[in-house]
């Protein structure tokens, strides 16, 4: 087993790599994934439109019912069939897009760990993709459990707290401090067991076979590395959502000022008239493109640290990568 | 000793083996059987059973006419309860005689009786098993029962102690379910143990999942993991036609609350042939999907007796069924040393693997490409079938493949060895 070496994962996904692999796998997943939600609204379009006017009629309902004092109407109550039948479609769109999302995660993994490509830059529906497909379903399993264990110490402490009040006792300070005891034991072993399976999807690409709870010996003895990598990682992303915010807040106001000429929108027409304007719209896409672009690079960059905990794994011995420990 | 991989033990009762369809059969027999018990229930229990239908059907004319719904009669659930515990406890016999054919076949390579199905020593000692897993969860709930009483009690009598018995009380559930899952785990092979030693050896898994837990805990979480996301999948592409057809008749409840008329069309829909189809295809993989589920769930067992280790494979050597253990016994007539060779195979195999072992067979997906030095046969070539399908991948005394070695990108060192041997029992 090689010496350990430091993790100085935080910006590996953006090391200078011998060709540019990352980049066009990001661009097509989403070209694909914007494809796949145009399409399934396209389909849908009559649902969304019956979803505003059924909205609509319900509001209307209820402000007549409420003038006249009698029960809202139960006919307007029941949403349209195009829009009860948009949930199943979107349980299956979603399905579609974890599988997009697989691909996209296994092509990045793939390359920053194993230095392979191939596909559709990069996006295949191989092995990998349905290793990190299987990944995300055994994550969902595990945030289950993770509910039914805060449900079984949740009932827990309330069933201890009646305990300890039986008898018409006084409640102490005891009755407070143990369920926020309990809440925050429970946050940390979230955060624990969160961080210590995030090399998940990760180590399965390094060896080349399902190997979720792998991650378990990867990520052993850096969980401080990879929890001080993913902190970064969000406190930067937060701060950016933050700036691009008070941007978006500024640039409103501006807009809103220069076009009602410092004084008070009169009407919603009005107000709504004030923020329809080119310069505006162009902020409000500028600021979307700007948002999806971090989401992408707070992506690749999370796949990064995972890779490179993977990558140092494989190094080190610790797993190996096609079989065996 | 071997690797243990979760994945390897979640698949082990789908790996390929020298005879086909002997767990398919099984399951088909367990099935069919099944339904007939279920069928001689309901014919046997009809009397009583008709009079508990009709007061449930009152139950609901009196919630449509808005009147009081008749109290049940306790004579109804008496006449019913003699019949209920004979379909119970016929149930749980044909679960063991199910449970041991498929375990007898994974664990020792033996097959008989129709479709693997028999009423034997293994039977037996499965159903003891399940005798005990019952004995046993109910102690465990007693103990439940008693630690929270005593808590109660502690906290009535020592009010210095409140704080520390709440602390205790909101952590013992967390306690308990992980001792439940521990203990669970640990003697899941309760069932294979027995069918493997050739006696009743419950406890005997104990010592055969040690430093095991984790890999057999994340096995049974792997095919539960399978089992909600096909579950889920399937569910919602139920949804979509179904939802379409339903709806109107929602509608109408909304319209009207004629009871009969809304249950009429209620008919009408799931009579429709699309619906029909759809229902009946979904009924279909619920139940293909609970049977895979349960032979997965043999499998891991069965994966995790066998790589328990020499000592045990070898007190599971040759001895009449229900004999005393081998130490005890005169030396085993030779028809039966051969019926234990499997297992004794399987014990030489986990400390010297074959030098031509094929990679690692844990590629859940990754199609396998033909072996190299093996031309691919037309058994090799079939048709998937359910419970021993070709998810495994090549033999283990194949030669790497062209498209695994292609794959892997550089050549391997041979693997550790695998808890099985060259070849099939």
């Amino acid at each position: 087993m090689a010496d350990k070496q430091a993790l100085n994962a935080t910006f590996f996904a953006f090391r200078k790599r011998e060709k540019a692999v990352l980049l066009p796998a990001t661009l097509v997943f989403a070209v694909l994934a914007i494809g796949m939600f145009v399409g399934f609204t396209a389909l849908n379009w009559q649902a969304f439109v019956d979803y505003m006017n059924w909205a609509a009629s319900v509001s209307a309902s209820n402000a007549t019912a409420a003038a006249n004092g009698t029960p809202p109407s139960m006919d307007a109550m029941m949403p349209p069939q195009s829009v009860m039948a948009i949930g199943p479609a979107y349980l299956l769109l979603l399905l579609g897009y974890y599988i997009l999302l697989a691909s996209y995660e296994a092509a990045c993994l793939r390359w920053m760990i194993h230095g392979e490509t191939g596909g559709l830059f990069g996006l295949t529906l191989g092995a990998d993709t349905w290793r990190v497909y299987f990944s995300y379903w055994i994550w969902l399993l595990l945030l289950i459990v993770f509910y039914i264990v805060c449900a079984i110490v949740a009932g827990g402490a309330v069933a201890s707290v009646m305990i300890g009040m039986q008898g018409g006792a006084e409640p102490s300070a005891s009755t407070v401090i143990v369920p926020l005891i309990a809440g925050f034991l429970m946050l940390c072993a979230l955060i624990y067991f969160g961080v210590r399976f995030a090399p998940a999807a990760a180590t399965s690409i390094a060896r080349k076979k399902f190997a979720f709870f792998d991650a378990w010996t990867v990520s052993k003895g850096r969980f401080w590395g990879l929890l001080g990598a993913f902190v970064l990682l969000f406190l930067m992303f937060f701060v950016f959502v933050i700036a691009v915010e008070v941007a978006f807040v500024v640039m409103v106001g501006m807009s809103a000022m220069g076009n009602i000429g410092h004084a008070e929108p009169q009407s919603a027409e009005e107000a709504f008239r004030a923020f329809a304007t080119p310069q505006y719209m162009a902020g409000v896409i500028a600021i979307i493109l700007a948002m999806s672009v971090a989401s992408m690079m707070f992506y690749v960059a999370l796949f990064g640290v995972n890779a490179r905990a993977a990558a140092l794994a494989l190094e080190e011995g610790k797993i190996t990568g096609s079989s065996g420990k | 000793m071997s690797e243990f991989s979760a994945v390897q033990a979640g698949l082990n009762a789908f790996r390929r083996r020298e005879r086909h369809f002997v767990l398919t059969g099984a399951t088909f027999g367990y099935l069919i059987g099944s339904c007939l018990i279920g069928a001689a229930f309901v014919a046997a229990a009809w009397p009583a059973l008709s009079e508990l239908i009709s007061w449930y059907g009152s139950v609901f004319h009196a919630a449509q006419n808005g009147s009081t719904p008749p109290d049940p009669s306790l004579d109804m659930f008496r006449a019913v309860a003699p019949w209920y515990g004979g379909f119970v406890l016929s149930t749980l016999i044909w679960t063991a005689v199910y449970e041991a054919a498929c375990l007898r076949w994974m664990v020792r390579g033996e097959t008989g009786g129709v479709l693997g199905l028999s009423l034997n020593s293994d039977t037996v000692r499965v159903f003891f098993t399940y005798l005990l897993w019952f004995v046993m969860l109910l102690a465990f709930l007693a103990g439940v029962g008693a630690f929270y009483a005593g808590l109660i009690a502690i906290n009535a009598s020592v009010p210095a102690l409140r704080t520390v018995m709440i602390i205790v009380g909101a952590l013992a559930p967390l306690g308990l379910i992980a001792l439940l899952l521990w203990v669970a785990t640990r003697l899941s092979p309760a069932a294979a143990m027995s069918v493997a030693r050739r006696k009743f050896a419950f406890f005997s898994a104990w010592g055969a999942t040690r430093e095991k837990f984790w890999d057999l805990l994340g096995a049974f979480f792997i095919i539960l993991a399978v089992y909600i996301a096909v579950s889920a999948i399937a569910q919602a592409l139920v949804r979509v036609p179904l939802m379409q057809a339903i709806y109107p008749v929602m509608t109408q409840a909304m319209h009207d609350a004629d009871f009969a008329s809304i249950m009429s069309r209620f008919g009408e829909v799931f009579a429709s042939p699309l619906i029909a189809a759809v229902l009946s295809a979904y009924v279909v993989l619920t139940i293909v999907l609970s049977a895979l589920v349960r032979l997965a769930w043999f499998g891991v067992n069965a994966y995790a007796v066998a790589a328990s280790g020499e000592a045990d494979a070898v007190n599971a050597a040759p001895g009449p069924q229900g004999a005393p253990p081998p130490e005890q016994s005169p030396p085993a007539p030779q028809g039966l040393a051969t019926a234990a060779a499997p297992i004794t195979e399987r014990a030489q195999a986990l400390e010297t693997p074959p030098p031509e072992q094929a990679p690692t067979v844990e590629n859940v997906q990754a199609p396998q490409a033909p072996p190299v030095a093996e031309a691919p046969t037309s058994e090799k070539l079939q048709a998937p079938e359910v419970g021993e399908p070709s998810i495994e991948p090549a033999s283990q005394t194949e030669a790497p493949t062209t498209h695994q070695s292609a794959e892997d990108g550089a050549p391997k060192s041979p693997p550790p060895a695998s808890p099985y041997p060259a070849g099939d029992p």
